[in-house]
C-alpha cells in the first residue's frame, strides 16, 4: 500500500490527487482488517466458535419444543424460529453476508461426525444442481402453511431434528460439502438472498494468484508424511478463489481463508447485487444463464416470497374457501396445492415468458425466450430477498422483544428463576416505526432488481436496450405492487390444520 | 442425547403442573361470528358436584397462534355466583388462544385454555 505522495507543481498535486482517489476507490473495504472482528475471523476456529453457541440454542430449542410449553408464542423454540432467527438471518445478509452458513449449527454436528467417518461415495453427477433443494424448498414453504409450523412448537423442534438427521446422513455418506451444496434448502435461499449482500469472501490481489503454485485455497493442506490426514481443507463448494464470482455457493466458511498461504483472501466490499449485473464464468457455477436450475431457484426464491407473505393475509382464505366452492372439494392440501401452482409456477412462467418474448420480438434478442428468461429470471432477487426482508424483518421488529419473557419462563419453568417473572407484555417496536422500513426494503429491492435488469438489456441489445429493458422493467413494477399490497393486508394468521 | 430423541414421540403434556382437575369452565364468547375488536367471553366455573365456584379472580389472556405477536389481556368480573365475564380486545384476525387464569378463593391457581380459531379480520 502507498502511503500519501509528496507534493510537487499545483498540476502534478491535482494528478496527485485524483491517483489517489482512484486509489481508495478500488481499495474495497476488508472485513478482516477491521480490529477485533478481523482477528477473531482469521482465528484457526473463528467458525466453530459461531457454531457452538448456535448449537446449544438448537439443541435447547429440540427440547424446549417437545416438552415446553404448547402455546406457540410462549415457547423457546417457536418464537426462536420463526421470529427472532428468520428475521437475524436476512438481516445480517442485507448488512453483510451469508452468516448463518458461517455459524451453521448443523455443520458443527457434520465436522464432529467426519473425525470418525469419512464418506466413501461422492455425489452422483446427475444430482449436481439445484433441483433437489429448489423441490425442498417449496416442500418447506408448503408444510409451513398446511401443518402451520409458527403455530406448533413440537412440529418446529422435529423440523430441527429433521435437518440435523439429514445432513448426518447426507454429509456422512457423501464427501465435500454435498448438503450444502446440493441439498440444503436454507443454504440455497441464503446463497441467492446473499447475492445482494455488501460483502464478499474474494481475493485481494489477483496478481498473487497468478503466482501461486500450491492453490492451497482449493485443494487444501494435507501432512506431508501421510497425505490422508487433512491439515487445512479447502473449499468444500469447489469454488477457486481467483475464478470465484459473487457469493453464490459461498457458505463464507472461511476455510479458503485459513488455506491461503500468501494471506490473500479477504471478505471485501462491492456493491449489493453487482454479481447479478454481469454474465461471467463463474469457479464451481459456470455461466448463470446456462443455469436453469438456478434461475429457477431465483424464480422460486422470488415467487416463494410472495405466496409466503400471502399465506399469512386474510384475503388467502377469501381465495381458499372460493377454490373449495368453485371447484367442489374439501381437502386443504389440495387448495393449497393449487394456489402454490399458481404462485410459483404458473405465474412466474406465463409474466417471464411473454417478457421473454417481448424482448425477443420487439427489442430483436437473438436468443430464443427459454434462454432470455433464465437470463432475466436473475434479476429478480433483489426484489425476492426484499419481500422476505419486508416480511422476516416485520415478525423480527414487531416481536423482537418476545425473548425476554419466553427466555425468562423457560428458566422459571425448569425451578430456577433467577430472571424474574414473565414480562409477557414486552413484545417489540410499534408498526409505526416498523412499515417504513419495510416499505424501504422494498423499494431498495425494487431499485436493485431494475439496475440488473437495465444492465442485462444494454448488454443484450445495443441497439434498442430501452426495448429490451422495458417488459422486465414493467414486470418488477408489477412484483413490487404485489408485495405492497400484500404488506398493507390486514394479518391474518391460521393455522390450516389441526396444528398447535 | 439425541438417541434419547425417538422416546419424545408425542406432543409434550397438555396440561399446566398447577392445574386443578375438579373445576370446570364452560365458556362462550359473543358476538359470533368473532371479528377482530372487542369480544364478551362470559365464562362459569363449577366444581367437580356442578356447584358454581363464587368469588374466584381471573385474569383473561389472548395469545396469537403465532410467535411474537402482542398478547391481550382483561380482567373477568364475577356478574352472578361462578359468572364470569371479561371484554378482550382481540387486535387482529388469526387464530387465538384464550388463557384463563384462575385464583380461587382458597389460595389455588388453575389454568384452562379456549382456542378461538378464524377470528375475521376487519
Ligand atoms: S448450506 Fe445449509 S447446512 Fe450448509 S452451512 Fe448453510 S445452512 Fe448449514
Ligand atoms: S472456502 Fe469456499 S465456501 Fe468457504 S468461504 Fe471460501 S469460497 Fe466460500
Ligand atoms: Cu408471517
Amino acid at each position: 500500500m502507498t502511503g500519501p505522495p509528496a507534493a510537487h507543481s499545483p498540476d502534478t498535486e491535482l494528478e496527485h490527487l485524483i491517483e489517489e482517489e482512484e486509489f481508495l476507490e478500488a481499495q474495497p473495504f476488508d472485513l478482516l482488517t477491521v480490529p477485533v472482528i478481523g482477528p477473531l475471523l482469521r482465528w484457526r476456529h473463528s467458525r466453530t466458535f459461531l457454531q457452538v453457541p448456535l448449537f446449544v440454542v438448537s439443541i435447547v430449542m429440540i427440547f424446549e419444543g417437545l416438552l415446553g410449553p404448547t402455546l406457540s408464542p410462549k415457547n423457546l423454540a417457536t418464537v426462536l424460529t420463526w421470529v427472532h432467527f428468520r428475521g437475524a438471518l436476512v438481516l445480517a445478509i442485507l448488512c453483510a453476508g451469508n452468516l448463518f452458513c458461517l455459524s451453521c449449527p448443523f455443520m458443527l454436528a457434520r465436522n464432529f461426525m467426519r473425525k470418525w467417518i469419512h464418506p466413501r461415495f461422492t455425489w452422483p453427477r446427475r444430482l449436481r444442481n439445484k433441483w433437489i433443494p429448489i423441490g425442498l424448498f417449496v416442500a418447506v414453504l408448503f408444510c409451513y402453511e398446511l401443518f402451520g409450523l409458527w403455530s406448533s412448537p413440537w412440529l418446529t423442534a422435529w423440523v430441527i431434528v429433521g435437518y440435523f438427521a439429514a445432513v448426518l446422513i447426507v454429509d456422512g455418506l457423501f464427501a465435500h460439502a454435498t448438503f450444502c451444496k446440493y441439498v440444503c434448502p436454507i443454504g440455497q435461499f441464503n446463497f441467492i438472498a446473499s447475492t445482494a449482500s455488501p460483502l464478499e469472501v474474494s481475493v485481494r490481489d489477483h496478481e498473487v494468484c497468478d503466482g501461486c503454485r500450491t492453490k492451497d485455497c482449493i485443494r487444501g493442506r494435507r501432512e506431508l508424511s501421510s497425505p490422508l490426514v487433512i491439515l487445512q481443507r479447502g473449499c468444500e463448494l469447489a469454488l477457486f478463489q481467483p475464478a470465484k464470482v459473487g457469493n453464490m455457493d459461498c457458505t463464507f466458511c472461511l476455510d479458503c481463508v485459513h488455506a491461503c498461504p500468501h494471506d490473500n483472501v479477504g471478505i471485501l466490499s462491492r456493491l449489493p447485487g453487482e454479481e447479478l449485473m454481469s454474465d461471467p464464468n463463474r469457479s464451481g457455477i459456470g455461466r448463470f444463464s446456462r443455469r436453469n436450475d438456478i434461475a429457477a431457484l431465483a424464480l422460486v426464491f422470488c415467487f416463494g416470497a410472495l405466496m409466503n407473505a400471502f399465506g399469512m393475509v386474510s384475503p388467502i382464505y377469501i381465495v381458499e374457501s372460493w377454490l373449495k366452492r368453485t371447484l367442489q372439494f374439501q381437502s386443504q392440501a389440495t387448495a393449497l396445492g393449487i394456489l402454490f401452482a399458481a404462485v410459483i409456477v404458473v405465474e412466474p412462467a406465463l409474466l417471464l415468458g411473454l417478457a421473454a418474448w417481448i424482448t425477443h420480438a420487439w427489442a430483436g434478442v437473438k436468443n430464443g425466450w427459454l434462454a432470455i428468461a433464465v437470463r432475466y429470471a436473475y434479476a429478480l432477487s433483489p426484489l425476492g430477498f426484499a419481500m422476505w426482508l419486508a416480511h422476516y424483518g416485520y415478525h423480527f421488529f414487531t416481536g423482537l422483544y418476545t425473548i425476554i419473557p419466553v427466555t425468562q419462563n423457560a428458566v422459571a419453568r425448569i425451578g430456577w428463576p433467577i430472571l424474574g417473572d414473565p414480562q409477557w407484555t414486552l413484545v417489540g417496536l410499534p408498526k409505526t416505526v416498523v412499515e417504513p422500513l419495510e416499505f424501504g426494503f422494498l423499494l431498495l429491492g425494487l431499485a436493485g432488481s431494475i439496475l440488473v435488469a437495465w444492465r442485462l438489456a444494454q448488454e443484450d441489445s445495443e441497439k434498442h436496450p430501452v426495448r429490451a429493458f422495458v417488459p422486465w422493467g414493467v414486470m418488477c413494477a408489477i412484483l413490487f405492487f404485489c408485495c405492497v399490497w400484500l404488506m398493507t393486508q390486514p394479518m391474518d394468521m391460521r393455522a390450516t390444520m389441526g396444528a398447535g | 442425547m439425541l438417541a434419547a430423541l425417538p422416546l419424545l414421540f408425542t406432543p409434550g403434556c397438555r396440561k399446566p403442573a398447577n392445574d386443578q382437575g375438579d373445576i370446570s369452565i364452560e365458556e362462550s364468547i359473543a358476538p359470533q361470528p368473532v371479528r377482530a375488536g372487542t369480544e364478551t367471553i362470559t365464562f362459569r366455573l363449577t366444581n367437580r358436584s356442578h356447584q358454581p365456584v363464587a368469588g374466584a379472580r381471573v385474569q383473561v389472556e389472548g395469545d396469537m397462534s403465532h410467535p411474537g405477536m402482542a398478547p391481550v389481556f382483561a380482567g373477568a368480573r364475577e356478574i352472578a355466583p361462578g359468572d364470569y365475564r371479561a371484554p378482550l380486545n382481540f387486535s387482529m384476525g388469526g387464530d387465538w388462544v384464550i388463557l384463563f387464569h384462575i385464583n380461587l378463593s382458597d389460595g389455588r391457581k388453575v389454568e384452562r385454555q379456549m382456542d378461538v380459531k378464524g377470528v375475521e379480520s376487519n
